[in-house]
């Protein structure tokens, strides 16, 4: 497992033998990574290899027991995860977690808290202050929809848009809060391919424009060998292989792991 | 924008003014006939119970907790009121000055009050945090029956009648006004996004417990402020009036006015506490009927009457001047204005 990123300066994020366990298990095994700017990694691995344990470890859901996480140069573990978030790691949910019954505007605009500083008092008596904040995130999340093609589906109530849009929201609601590094939880799950290529084009484009570096958990292979640039295997909590998409989709180890050893090699020891 | 904001804001002051002026006039012209200082007792009561529930519906209905222990929270504004009252009356304030002080005291005791409770209480969930504040309102009541200045368990007597029908009314004007504010503001949309989803707040980097704990603490004060005008009005009171069934009926006003709508609880607030008193004439069935009317709305309007839609005259108005069909058959949850109509829960 050689390390193959070029290092020209501190990495987004570097996590150090990150590791978690629960009772006697080990969910996650000295988990080690490095994403660079702009950067997008793929995480792959069977179910229950620990990859959104992973996230939850590096968004602060769960406190690893031991190793340490970096963003950019800063140590973060043991913070709760509204700092985290703050200091710049954003991240979807497997399964869709939008405020439902709130607008798809107002779900953007509730991650908007950085741009707000208006106290109590100003929002009481409605200060010029408050307008103006108001009327600036109200712009910024309408520029945040359109990014993820949600334009003027402003004031639908979340819950009522179809799935494919509803996942596209939360990558907006992601953005919102100025992420350097965004994790994406199957993203692409439950999408139908056109959905699938539209996401994908999203993705590059936020890659582009707002320089964040994307950290993509996919069980969709087709869609992390293309569009992946390192891939990082897990299987049972440990990383078994990283590197290219075309390495790791020929290291005999990954092979193994997604569909078993071949008859005839299989040893006394497993 | 400005401008129509202008407009509204106006408008809503104009027709809250038409209101006072309507009952105002009954009042004083006798509109009622004998029963006028009756009714106007029961319009009073209605304002001062109209802050103690839009208050309790920030917390049910916007930050989706349950809250049993409301009354503990008026009790602790009621009695430091009444206190502060009698503590400054003949030190030269007005009748309405020493009113609005010692309302302000009660609301500030009761919300440093909500922000002990809250701290510890607020890492709780559902019927847990329901548990701890329940308890929380017990042990204040306990509390006040043995403390001396608070008449260690007797009747709380001799407490200034300061509290009128008009300055009730615009007392509860100003608090509902303001609770409208928070809540159409960035605080009002992080404690809903808490509601819906409490993980996915925190992943959009929301201070979960911050702001569950000052909407608790704002939503307390005005408990405390709904409690002082209450002890000025009563001007006598014993702890337990501030007993679990206060809190519970608190409580049931919410959800029949509609958890999350601050119109729907003004509503259910006035009906609720108007509805036993009109219901006299059934005598020793009225509590009955009051039992199945809760039921009946609970039945067929399992949200609260207006669920989570607000009333709003801006809105009636542009209804009634763009289309001129009969506004009596128009349904007000599916105007273009409500995107986020009514549905039940």
């Amino acid at each position: 497992m050689a390390e193959k990123t070029i290092q020209t300066k501190t990495p987004i994020l570097r996590a150090q033998n990150l590791g978690i366990q629960f009772g006697g298990l080990k969910a996650v095994d000295s988990f080690s990574i490095e994403i660079g700017e702009s950067e997008l990694v793929g995480l792959i691995g069977p179910n229950g290899a620990g990859k959104t344990t992973v996230f939850n470890l590096i968004t602060g859901v769960y406190k690893p027991t031991e190793g340490s996480f970096y963003l950019c140069g800063q140590r973060m573990n043991g913070k709760k995860t509204h700092q985290i978030v703050r200091a710049g790691i954003a991240r979807t949910f497997q399964n869709i977690r939008l405020f439902k019954k709130m607008t798809v505007i107002d779900n953007v605009k509730a991650a908007m808290l950085e741009h707000l500083t208006y106290g109590l008092p100003q929002a009481i008596f409605r200060t010029p202050r408050f307008w103006s904040e108001e009327a600036e995130i109200t712009r910024r999340a309408k520029e945040l929809l359109a990014v993820v093609h949600l334009s003027g589906k402003e004031n639908l109530e979340a819950d009522n848009l179809p799935y494919g849009q509803q996942r596209r929201l939360e990558i907006a609601r992601a953005l919102a809060t100025d992420m350097k590094l965004l994790l994406l939880d199957e993203p692409a799950a439950g999408m139908n391919p056109t959905e699938t290529e539209e996401l994908l084009e999203i993705i590059d484009y936020i890659r582009d424009t707002f320089k964040v570096s994307v950290l993509l958990i996919e069980h969709d292979m087709s869609l992390v060998m293309k569009i992946c640039e390192r891939i990082q295997v897990l299987d049972f909590g440990s990383t078994i292989a990283s590197g290219t998409p075309a390495e790791v989709a020929n290291n005999p180890k990954v092979i193994e792991a997604y569909l078993g050893k071949p008859r005839k090699e299989r040893g006394p020891d497993a | 924008m400005t401008k129509a904001i202008k407009w509204s804001y106006l408008l809503n002051l104009v027709g809250v003014a038409a209101v006072f002026a309507i009952l105002s006039a009954l009042f004083a012209f006798n509109g009622f006939g004998d029963s006028t200082t009756y009714v106007e007792g029961v319009c009073t009561t209605a304002c001062y119970t109209i802050i103690m529930v839009a208050s309790l519906n920030l917390v049910v209905g916007f930050m989706g907790e349950f809250s049993l222990g409301h009354a503990g929270f008026v009790s602790v504004g009621a009695y430091v009121s009444a206190i502060t009252s009698s503590a400054l009356a003949g030190k030269g304030l007005s009748d309405l000055a020493l009113l609005l002080v010692a309302v302000l005291a009660g609301g500030i005791a009761a919300g440093i009050a909500g922000v002990l409770v809250g701290i510890p209480a607020l890492r709780l969930r559902g019927d847990y945090l329901a548990i701890v504040t329940m308890a929380f309102a017990e042990i204040i009541r306990v509390v006040f029956c043995n403390l001396e200045i608070t008449g260690g368990g007797r009747t709380m007597s001799g407490i200034l009648r300061l509290s009128s029908f008009g300055r009730t009314f615009w007392i509860m004007v100003v608090c509902v006004t303001v609770m409208f504010l928070f809540v159409r503001s960035r605080f009002g949309r992080t404690v809903q996004a808490i509601r819906e989803d409490y993980i996915a707040a925190e992943a959009a980097g929301i201070n979960v417990t911050f702001y569950k704990v000052l909407t608790f603490a704002v939503s307390s004060f005005f408990a405390g402020i709904g409690g002082g005008v209450y002890a000025h009005y009563m001007t006598a009171m014993i702890p337990t009036n501030f007993d679990f069934n206060y809190s519970a009926e608190l409580l049931s006003e919410v959800i029949i006015g509609g958890t999350g709508s601050l119109t729907g609880s003004i509503i259910g607030a006035a009906f609720l506490s108007a509805l036993p008193e009109l219901m006299r004439q059934f005598s020793k069935y009225r509590m009955l009927a009051y039992s199945v009317v809760l039921v009946l709305v609970m039945l067929f309007r399992p949200g609260g009457i207006f669920g989570r839609w607000e009333f709003s005259l801006t809105r009636l108005l542009h209804k009634l001047t763009r289309r001129k069909e009969n506004a009596a058959t128009a349904d007000p949850t599916d105007g273009p204005a409500a995107p986020l109509a009514q549905k039940g829960e």
